[in-house]
């Protein structure tokens, strides 16, 4: 009984924590603005190779060459929840141009990322940085961040918060990147 | 013929209405304070001892730490970034480390990620749950680009229903910026 008041805490707080967070976001309309900064010197990404929800190994290098647009996330994070269905809708378009776009999640039990993944109907790769390995050497400091790295492997921009992934503005700047 | 799972599945979803019920009305009543100027913005609210249990036990931590954690914390929801339309060539960045906690003019820093996981160490707190924790809170130093922002968890550590005002720091551009936010309550 006592695991049952426990689990219905965890899921009323979530649903609340979740729900609270629309009050809380800033204006949505700064939402649909370009990325933000482009990162001073263009800095080489991090490689990382991290399990997908299938265990199988991807790493960043795989994708030398290409546009890869990397956002580090999780579940129970209001505006990563928040943003990824406009990055469902991004990737949609992104795919057809030759960008590729990995979601790292940070912390966290694949059964949980699972779910999510099946809920919001995610079909780019999600990978489980169980231990943070991968963010702690990230230059980036709360979730979501996103990272666009440019076909050198160079970090070309960085989003920091969420963003309306699939506003048009903001595909063309990650397009730019391939020429 | 009724199913012998309907009288426990009625009293279930009656269990998780009256949750939410009660959940709706304890979160009107919680003040959400919102404020913006020289390039930054904040909205921060305080979270309920249950929603600081239930939050953070699904993030992994026993029953028993959540406590201790709900029971110390005087934990805000946040999201703190910078103010729409602000000068982009100017920097906009934050440290908690100088943010200052008063109550009723004793001043006290804020606990930040470093602290909590030192005390979580030596509680035996569980890997996995220190990596949720660490990224729940809110980040310590950030800096913030045109449209950026952060949600997280403000920590005030003061006793629970403790009233008190908050000290904030920033940098707008090369010039440092004060402001003071009165009358937050962490929750009862």
């Amino acid at each position: 009984m006592r695991s049952i008041k426990i689990k219905m805490l965890v899921l009323l707080s979530m649903l609340t924590v979740m729900l609270a967070w629309p009050g809380l976001s800033l204006n949505a309309a700064e939402l649909l603005q370009p990325m933000s900064d482009q990162v001073e010197g263009r800095p080489i990404a991090p490689d990382f190779s991290l399990l997908n929800l299938d265990d199988e190994p991807i790493a960043l290098s795989d994708f030398k060459g290409k546009v890869v647009v990397v956002n580090f996330w999780a579940t129970w994070c209001p505006p990563c929840r928040y943003e990824m269905p406009s990055m469902q809708r991004a990737w949609q378009k992104l795919q057809d141009k030759d960008v590729m776009m990995l979601a790292v999640h940070v912390g966290g039990k694949s059964d949980k990322i699972w779910a999510f993944v099946g809920e919001y109907g995610i079909t780019f790769p999600v990978l489980i940085d169980g231990k943070s390995k991968v963010a702690d050497a990230w230059p980036l400091k709360g979730l979501p961040t996103t990272f666009v790295i440019d076909p050198k492997g160079r970090i070309a921009y960085r989003a920091i918060g969420g963003r309306e992934w699939d506003d048009e503005e903001l595909l063309k700047t990650i397009y730019a990147l391939q020429k | 013929m009724i199913s012998p799972l309907f009288p426990p599945l009625l009293s279930l979803v009656a269990l998780i209405l009256m949750g939410f019920s009660s959940v709706a009305n304890a979160q009107e009543s919680v003040p959400t304070f919102r404020w913006q100027g020289e390039g930054l913005r904040l909205e921060t609210s305080a979270l309920s001892r249950d929603q600081v249990l239930g939050f953070f036990i699904g993030r992994g931590f026993d029953l028993k730490t959540a406590t201790f954690f709900a029971d110390e914390g005087c934990v805000f929801r946040s999201a703190i970034g910078r103010q729409k339309d602000s000068d982009p060539a100017r920097a906009v960045l934050i440290d908690l480390g100088q943010w200052t906690v008063d109550v009723q003019g004793k001043k006290h820093a804020m606990r930040l990620r470093k602290q909590w996981d030192v005390i979580w160490q030596q509680m035996n707190v569980d890997e996995g749950a220190r990596v949720g924790f660490k990224w729940a809170l809110f980040p310590p130093q950030q800096s913030f680009g045109p449209n950026d922002y952060n949600w997280g968890m403000l920590t005030f550590t003061q006793p629970p229903g403790t009233e008190f005002d908050l000290d904030i720091v920033w940098s707008f551009g090369n010039k440092t910026q004060k402001h003071r936010i009165e009358g937050l309550k962490c929750a009862p």
